[in-house]
């Protein structure tokens, strides 16, 4: 089911993309690109769902609510859920389209590794996840793995002369990006806000990057490219929609977004 | 509030665990042990450790390395050469151990870059060891380098020699003859689609398949196709010639009978799942390891004398010596299960008896 579902159309487009480009980091690049603009509605609802989420802890009714049952927390989720209704908002609308992204990130990890196929069963794998009419394997296998100073099916190193370790520099893009992309889309607490929700929002910012950090150090740098590739156009999703807080990873740019009307 | 922490925490970890439980780290998921019967013992890569059996009662006689190590993983067959056993591992070592103590090491090998996938083959006094780093090389019996030939992509399969030539199939669609002496090219010939699997060299002839199918004659003196036919899945492991015929599987669960001739297909016998190693003769037929965890007997003329069933996923070669034949099962619970030739079971080996 999982296979039929996920990784079958996952592993044949991305090696379409393969075929058409003749590059496997040029097709993670482009299949990531493709996701997420797939994917973009879930992303738009997320943004919709978190500023909906930043109104709302400016709502005085909301306020009142929090003062009033402070002591009482089984009548304050009732009230809050009541006041969620009336306003038709769903608090599971800002972190339900990125809890629907784990699968497919899985699925997509599983389908590059398959693709790359550097042991037997993988590639035994690979020959039957192949839609025979769509993928040849003879045009298929060998794939080039190559890209850039990487090999795609292992752990990202850059070996310079005269250093005698491999220095991750993709695994540093990954945690940079992840770092900046989670802290430009969160907006500034505001005065009297919701404490919990913020030290939630400041632990995952500093969870995420770590857990992507070490996911890149350990795993194939095609799931790193992934990453990067991913965090830049989910940065770019929210320039163009002007969700955007700067400010929040350069100080600096902070007075001229206040600034703003 | 720090129960909301902590279950950010768990979900982060949980993701990176199911990410990082189906990575390449784990080599053992990603592929298949193997065995070796010799005269004298069973040498079975169980993934973590090579382990010597006695050949009656399959009782374990010593692990090596005596404690599993995370950053080693073997697979490939370990290859008896009098007293040396030279051990392929899924890192970048060539290791050659007594195989009486299994502790003293007579040598080790680390000039690969890549995996050993199948076992190095020895021809006299030279170990040929092909590597998934695009090179082979030829060692001498003391682990010494002699050569190095390199290509374009992966060697996976064990190649064949007939004592002059070495013949290397890769992933890159050729079949490579090479200078056993000197590792000089003497042909390479193109044969359609990537090669994974053992060649079989019989009176001159190579006899190899492809992932995609195809199946050759190759003349081995100047690498000409002598003839090529179709079988319905990729081919993982070499034929078994006798009298003239080739007796071989694919992965799509059919066992191909061709006449070595000229490659006509004398039958095709659908066993209803994926044969990725290649057989064994016993008294009556070849058995074969199918991938749903049965082994099956195929007549000499191609009739189906029955199935056993070992468990897990038989994908390795099956391994004879004399009258004993062992079969490797993947994630079974009996990773190792020996018959004689009249294909009655003689002894298990679970872990349970480490």
């Amino acid at each position: 089911m999982w296979d039929t579902i996920i990784i079958n159309p996952f592993i044949n487009l991305l090696l379409w993309i393969y075929m058409m480009v003749g590059n496997f980091g040029v097709a993670i690049i482009l299949f990531t690109t493709l996701t997420r603009v797939i994917l973009y509605p879930l992303t738009a609802k997320q943004i919709k769902g978190a500023q909906a989420m930043q109104e709302l802890q400016k709502n005085k009714r909301y306020l009142d609510i929090q003062e009033k049952y402070k002591g009482d927390k089984e009548k304050l989720a009732q009230e809050q859920m009541k006041l969620y209704q009336e306003l038709k908002i769903n608090p599971l609308s800002s972190c339900l389209p990125t809890l629907l992204q784990f699968p497919i990130i899985i699925g997509l990890y599983q389908a590059l590794i398959q693709s790359i196929a550097s042991a037997p069963l993988d590639l035994l794998k690979l020959t039957r996840h192949l839609y025979p009419d769509f993928l040849k394997i003879p045009d298929l296998i060998p794939l080039n793995t190559q890209f850039l100073w990487m090999e795609l099916g292992q752990p990202e190193r850059l070996y310079i002369p005269g250093i005698s370790f491999g220095i991750p520099i993709l695994t540093i893009i990954v945690v940079i990006t992840t770092y900046i992309s989670s802290k430009v889309i969160a907006p500034p607490p505001q005065p009297g806000a919701n404490d919990q929700g913020a030290m939630m929002t400041k632990m995952m910012n500093i969870y995420m990057p770590i857990l992507m950090g070490w996911l890149s150090y350990t795993l194939s740098a095609g799931l790193a490219l992934y990453f990067v590739v991913s965090n830049v156009i989910q940065i770019l999703q929210y320039a163009i929609t002007g969700k955007i807080y700067w400010g929040n990873v350069f100080p600096w740019l902070k007075k001229t977004e206040i600034k703003k009307p | 509030m720090k129960n909301k922490i902590l279950t950010i925490f768990i979900v982060i970890s949980v993701l990176a665990i199911s990410l990082t439980s189906c990575s390449d780290m784990n080599s053992t998921a990603t592929s298949w042990g193997g065995a070796t019967v010799t005269d004298s013992a069973v040498y079975f890569a169980d993934g973590m450790q090579v382990i010597a059996l006695r050949l009656d009662n399959g009782a374990e006689i010593w692990a090596y390395p005596e404690k599993a190590a995370a950053n080693r993983t073997f697979l490939a067959a370990p290859v008896l050469v009098g007293e040396q056993l030279i051990i392929a591992d899924a890192g970048n070592l060539l290791t050659s151990i007594n195989s009486r103590d299994g502790v003293t090491q007579n040598w080790q090998f680390a000039g690969a870059k890549g995996k050993y996938i199948d076992s190095p083959l020895v021809v006299g006094e030279t170990i040929v060891a092909q590597n998934a780093d695009n090179s082979i090389y030829a060692l001498d019996l003391k682990g010494t380098k002699l050569w190095a030939f390199t290509a374009e992509h992966s060697f996976w399969a064990q190649p064949a020699s007939d004592g002059q030539l070495v013949f290397a199939p890769n992933f890159d669609h050729y079949l490579y003859a090479v200078n056993l002496e000197t590792g000089v090219l003497r042909w390479k010939t193109e044969l359609k689609a990537s090669l994974v699997a053992r060649p079989t060299l019989v009176d001159g002839v190579i006899y190899v398949g492809n992932l995609n199918g195809d199946f050759f004659a190759v003349d081995s003196e100047r690498g000409t196709i002598l003839w090529e036919t179709k079988v319905a899945g990729g081919v993982w492991a070499a034929p078994i010639f006798v009298d003239g015929l080739l007796y071989f599987g694919d992965q799509t669960g059919i066992v191909n009978i061709l006449d070595a001739a000229d490659g006509s297909v004398v039958d095709s016998i659908n066993v209803e799942s994926g044969i990725v190693g290649s057989g064994v003769i016993v008294t009556d037929g070849i058995v074969f390891g199918k991938e749903n965890g049965d082994i099956i007997t195929i007549g000499f003329d191609g009739s189906n004398l029955g199935t056993k069933t070992v468990g897990g996923s038989i994908y390795s070669n099956l391994s004879i010596n004399g009258n004993l034949f062992v079969v490797v099962a993947t994630k079974g619970d009996n990773p190792l299960v020996a018959f004689d030739t009249d294909v009655k079971q003689s002894w298990v080996y679970t872990t349970s008896k480490k």
